[in-house]
């Protein structure tokens, strides 16, 4: 080999020794950690996601049923059935008589079924909000 | 050339997260190396290159690697990426690799190599003379002097040194990840060699040195 050749490879090899640097001991250790607990954050939130899902379904089968209850209720009541309006009629008087007085205020007076439905989609609302408190971000954090 | 088996990526994509350090053990030091020429810190430097383990853990992952790239440049790429977004946040300013400032008025072309480098020469040892035939070789002084070159010279050098005597990717990967011509990729690292050369022949003997490199 001549003498340019030498003198190259030993630049090279003086150039290479010069860059080097070695981490920390503990470095893939460290890696690893931090990997493990991604997964097992990944883990989590898809369980998080799962259950999420579960309650969101629970929530909207809840309303769909109450709305499907109410408007069998409200069409029995409707039908002069006795049974259905003796376990209804306080409710529906309380709404009439709610009624009349706006009707007193605002000049026009929503029936008693209206109110239902809106007291009715009240209540899911309030269900949810609950639901999400309680389960749904206390599962997040 | 070090690559990693497109079977061990494969199985890390299943779910064999353990070989995953396999990967880690392999190109930690080499990737430091580069990390420690953008961020100058070895704190800073090892954050950066964790941060950069877990984006190639999650693109793997998630397929994000696609098995007909290569797999070291596309990590050097992730590495590099990673080391330049640490530097701005914490240079606050951009990592300038295309560019070298010059402010002397009396540059001349590569004096920007020892700028930084030339003080640290001891002349009560060496003289000011450009060849100091009476010196015996001193190996540990060869060293020391392509040391403190090496680590002195700018970024916009060392960072194409690294990534080619360290991190064995060719001109053209370098040129790709940086985003510089191909030329200029060829040209500095030509010019590094040179002007560290020059140092070394102008600090010792020549003849002397060259019997020690045949040795």
């Amino acid at each position: 080999m001549n003498d340019f050749n030498e003198i190259e490879k030993f630049l090279d090899s003086g150039i290479k020794e010069s860059l080097s640097v070695k981490t920390r001991d503990d470095f893939s250790d460290k890696v690893m950690l931090e990997i493990k607990m991604i997964q097992e954050f990944e883990r989590q939130d898809k369980k998080t996601g799962k259950l999420f899902n579960v309650m969101i379904a629970g929530v909207f089968t809840v309303i769909i049923m109450s709305g499907v209850l109410l408007a069998y209720l409200l069409g029995i009541s409707g039908g002069s059935g006795e049974s259905s309006e003796s376990f209804l009629s306080p409710v529906s008087e309380f709404f009439d008589a709610l009624g009349y007085k706006l009707s007193g205020i605002f000049g026009f007076a929503p029936s008693g079924e209206v109110f239902m439905y809106i007291f009715l989609a009240a209540a899911a609302a309030g269900v949810y909000a609950l639901i999400d408190r309680l389960v749904i971000k206390r599962g997040y954090n | 050339m070090t690559e990693v088996k497109p079977e061990i990526l494969e199985r890390i994509r299943k779910g064999e997260t353990a070989l995953f350090r396999e990967i880690v053990d392999t190109y930690r030091n080499m990737a430091l190396s580069l990390t420690m020429k953008i961020l100058k810190n070895r704190e800073e430097a090892e954050d950066a290159l964790q941060e950069s383990f877990i984006k190639l853990f999650r693109a793997l992952v998630s397929n994000g690697f696609e098995s007909r790239a290569k797999f070291s440049t596309y990590f050097y790429t992730i590495v590099y990426n990673t080391a330049v977004d640490y530097y701005r946040k914490y240079y606050s300013r951009a990592f300038n690799v295309t560019s070298i400032e010059v402010h002397e008025a009396y540059y001349n072309d590569g004096d920007e190599l020892t700028r930084d480098f030339e003080p640290m020469i001891d002349r009560s040892v060496y003289g000011e003379d450009s060849l100091s035939t009476e010196k015996n070789l001193d190996i540990a002084e060869v060293q020391r002097i392509i040391r403190g070159y090496i680590n002195t010279i700018p970024q916009q050098y060392s960072v194409i040194l690294n990534m080619f005597f360290i991190n064995e990717l060719s001109h053209e990967e370098i040129s790709t990840i940086l985003k510089l011509p191909l030329g200029t990729v060829k040209n500095r690292i030509f010019r590094a060699k040179e002007k560290l050369k020059e140092i070394l022949f102008r600090e010792f003997n020549k003849e002397e040195l060259i019997e020690y490199i045949k040795v």
